[in-house]
Parts: C-alpha cells; sequence; structure tokens
C-alpha cells in the first residue's frame, strides 16, 4: 500500500502541529518562508499582459452563451406539432372504425348534404353515382323500396347535364335550350338546329329521370332514417330507462295513429318491464288475452 | 476583478502583480519544473482572464485563482507519466533542482532540506500545503480550491505536516 495517506502507517497525525501551521506560527511556516525569494521570470508579464488587454477588446460573449438554451425548448414545437398529429388521427381512427362513437345525428346530416349537393353542384353523374356508390359506411344499407344501384348504372352509362331537382316538371316542356341546365351564358344564344335540340330534349328526359331516381333514392334514405328515429316496439333500449307513464302515453299514442300492432307488442313489453304497473282501461284493450285476463296491481 | 470586469487593464495589472510571484512558486514547487511552471502559470491567467465575465464576488480572488491553478497543476500532474509516483508514491526526498542555483544558495541548509522534503510529498498534500503557505488560503478555501471537503484537506495537511518534520527530525525532535 502506498496511498498518499498511508505513508505514515498507525502513526496518528499531530493535530497541535496542524492547528499552528493553519495560524501561521509554526516553525514549519517560519522556515518555509526564507525560500519565497524566488519570483516569477519578468518574461512571463509580457505575454499574460497582453492576453488580458486582448481579452478586454472582445466583445462580451461569454455572458450571452452562458445561459444556453436547453435541448428540449428546442424540440418544443416540433414535438409540440407531432403530439398534435398523432391525436388528431387516432380521435379519427377510433370514430371510423368504432360505428358506436359517430353519433346517428351526425349519420342522417351527413347522408342528407352528400345526396344533394352531388346532384346539383358541377360533379358531373358518373361522379355523383360512384361517390354514392363508394360510401357505404357512411350511408346504411338502403330499405327494400330504396332503387336498384341501376340508376346508378343508368348514370355511368349517359353522361349528362345535372337536373336541378327542385325544377318543376313543367320547365322539362320548355325547349331544350331553356329546360336543359346548360351554363346561364348559352341562355341568351340562338336556339339550336331541330336534330340537336331533339337530342337534347332526349338527354333532358333521361336526365329528369336520373334526377326523379336519385332524388327517389335519396328521399328513402331520409324516410329510413326518420323511420329508425321513430318509435319501436323493439326498441328495448329505450325502454329500458322509458318511465312507466311515458311509456303508456307512447302507446297511446300509437293506438291514436291506429297502429295496432306495434300498440300490442309494446303493451306486451310494457307488462313484461312492470308487471305490477297498473294499465289504464283505455290501453288495456292492447294487450294480449292473458294479460287482459289477469290485470295486476 | 470587478474593475477589470468593466474594462480597466490597470486594475488586472495591479491584480497581477500583487499575485504572480506566490503563484508562480505554488506552480514550480508543485509541478517540479521551471518549464512546466512557466506553461501552468501562463495558462492559468489566460484561463482567468478568459473566464472573467463568470467571476462572482463571493469568495476571495486568490481562492478562484489558485482554483484555477490547482486543476491546471492536477491535471498535467495525472497527464504526465513521469509525474505518476507523485500521486501514488512517495519518493525519496532529493534536493530541489528546479530552484535557481543562486537563489537557493542563499537559503539555509535546512530551507533546502524542506524543500526537498516538500518535493517528495504527494502532490496532493504538497499542493495543500503550498495553497496555505503560497496562496495564503484558510482551510475552507484550500478546501473549495481543491474541490474536497475540510475533512480532508486536515487529513492532507496532517500527513504533510508529519512528513516534512519527520525529515528534519534531527532539527526538531
Amino acid at each position: 500500500m502506498s496511498g498518499p495517506e498511508s505513508g505514515l502507517g498507525s502513526a496518528k497525525p499531530d493535530d497541535r502541529l496542524l492547528d499552528e501551521f493553519l495560524a501561521g506560527d509554526s516553525e514549519m511556516t517560519r522556515l518555509y518562508r526564507e525560500t519565497r525569494a524566488i519570483a516569477a521570470p519578468p518574461p512571463l508579464d509580457p505575454p499574460v499582459l497582453k492576453i488580458a488587454q486582448d481579452e478586454l477588446g472582445r466583445p462580451r460573449i461569454v455572458a450571452a452563451g452562458a445561459t444556453p438554451k436547453s435541448p428540449l425548448l428546442r424540440w418544443r414545437l416540433p414535438l409540440a406539432a407531432a403530439a398534435t398529429v398523432v391525436l388528431s388521427v387516432s380521435v379519427l381512427v377510433n370514430l371510423q372504425s368504432d360505428p358506436e362513437l359517430r353519433p346517428q345525428a351526425f349519420e342522417i346530416k351527413a347522408a342528407e348534404s352528400v345526396v344533394p349537393r352531388n346532384l346539383d353542384e358541377t360533379l358531373p353523374p358518373p361522379v355523383a353515382a360512384e361517390a354514392l356508390a363508394a360510401s357505404p359506411a357512411s350511408i346504411p344499407e338502403p330499405l327494400p323500396a330504396t332503387p336498384p344501384p341501376v340508376i346508378a348504372e343508368e348514370l355511368r352509362q349517359d353522361a349528362m347535364p345535372q337536373p336541378e331537382p327542385q325544377r318543376p316538371a313543367a320547365k322539362l316542356a320548355k325547349p331544350p335550350s331553356a329546360s336543359a341546365p346548360v351554363p346561364k351564358k348559352k341562355v341568351s344564344a340562338p336556339p339550336p338546329p331541330p336534330a340537336e335540340s331533339e337530342a337534347r330534349a332526349r338527354t333532358a328526359e333521361k336526365a329528369e329521370t336520373a334526377g326523379a331516381a336519385m332524388r327517389q333514392q335519396s328521399d328513402a334514405r331520409v324516410n329510413f332514417y326518420a323511420a329508425q328515429s321513430e318509435p319501436s316496439a323493439l326498441d328495448t333500449a329505450e325502454q329500458k330507462t322509458l318511465e312507466p307513464n311515458a311509456w303508456l302515453a307512447r302507446i297511446a299514442t300509437l293506438l291514436d295513429e291506429q297502429k295496432l300492432e306495434q300498440a300490442s307488442q309494446e303493451c306486451a313489453a310494457f307488462q313484461q318491464r312492470y308487471p305490477d304497473h297498473p294499465m289504464p282501461e283505455p290501453l288495456r284493450a292492447c294487450l294480449p288475452e292473458p294479460a287482459t285476463a289477469v290485470p295486476q296491481n | 476583478m470587478m474593475a477589470y470586469q468593466g474594462g480597466d487593464m490597470a486594475a488586472f495589472e495591479q491584480l497581477y502583480r500583487r499575485h504572480k510571484d506566490p503563484l508562480y512558486r505554488y506552480l514550480l514547487r508543485g509541478s517540479g519544473r521551471e518549464a512546466v511552471a512557466a506553461e501552468l502559470f501562463q495558462d492559468t491567467w489566460a484561463a482567468l482572464v478568459g473566464a472573467r465575465n463568470r467571476y462572482e464576488p463571493r469568495a476571495r480572488f486568490s481562492t478562484w485563482l489558485y482554483r484555477i491553478a490547482h486543476s491546471k497543476l492536477v491535471d498535467h500532474v495525472r497527464a504526465s507519466p513521469a509525474n505518476l509516483t507523485g500521486l501514488e508514491e512517495v519518493p525519496e526526498p532529493v534536493a530541489p533542482a528546479t530552484e535557481r542555483p543562486e537563489v537557493v544558495a542563499e537559503m539555509s541548509d535546512l530551507a533546502r532540506r524542506l524543500l526537498g522534503a516538500l518535493a517528495g510529498l504527494p502532490i496532493e498534500q504538497r499542493s495543500a500545503f503550498l495553497l496555505k503557505e503560497e496562496g495564503e488560503l484558510s482551510l475552507d478555501e484550500i478546501a473549495s480550491a481543491m474541490n474536497v471537503g475540510r475533512e480532508t484537506v486536515k487529513s492532507r495537511l496532517r500527513y504533510a505536516l508529519v512528513k516534512l518534520r519527520a525529515e528534519l527530525s534531527d532539527v526538531w525532535p
């Protein structure tokens, strides 16, 4: 062992010697002061003083660099932007993949806004039909009364100008220059030759047929959603939360509307859900036979 | 030093002339070579001048000066294979060949023996002794300059003093 503090073995250092040395009046200090005759060589002075003089001429950039920016601060904006993108994408993916997260009202509005816009705006009919056919995710399966996709096929075969859906049918009888949905700047143009006029009439007729079909399809979709929002005997989720009196009022409404089958189903469901709730006299007619025979209190 | 921060070169010259000789002796007796001492001397002042804007008058100027000097001295000793013995072993005391002969000739025999014994101390003990004698630093200031604890400095000084006294035991029984 030859460590710095191990050269003296187990001998305890002299604390008194240390105290005298620290006080500056030890023999060691007095002896050492005899050796202080050595001074710094004079040739060392000019370089040091020149360094000090040159340093004064430099701009004080050390103070500005004394508080360097943290690396985290430099990445603050990119990190925030990346986090925003990741959050947005994950929310959108969840909304798209899970239908339960999408509110039904939003789907109805989306369906209502897609159909007329594609009919009225500048998209050509094939694009409109393909857009409708290619959006099953946002539009549910059509009802059986919905026109078949033949309409879309017709739209694909005939590239034609779009008729305005709100325009009355009487206007179709006007000359093709007025009835066809040509741009407004062509209205003042002279009437076309008879052959061209005839072709335009046929085109307008097809357009009207396609437009009517599209309107019918749109109406069917709207009716489908409206039917979904009407009270139904199979709407068990709503039944679970409906108050008994509100439920009975809805059954009475169904009876008033002569929807006897739905009213009967609602009565049976009500009886099953609330077996002890008294059934008002006017509504007992909709109960099944065993229920009407033994009303419960 | 604050005046020099403000651009007063005369203030620096005053500081330099006050501290240059003790600093040079500290480096000379710490390194054991005149050439090394001269190089470390200039490096120390250059570092001090370059860091003048970071100086805050929370401690004495000499504490800051010797802290830089001690750091450069220890770095030099550790980087030099010839000086590794100064860190780990206690060499035999020899006459201080680095001292100028004409100056040494004027010293008493006892003073020459003291310098020889001092040169044989490990660098940490030698530096602690020199910081007290040349820098005139207190115990806490030595601890700050060496970046160690107060008790560590006391321990190094005790061992240094006992060793030096043992070398001069024929004079100081």
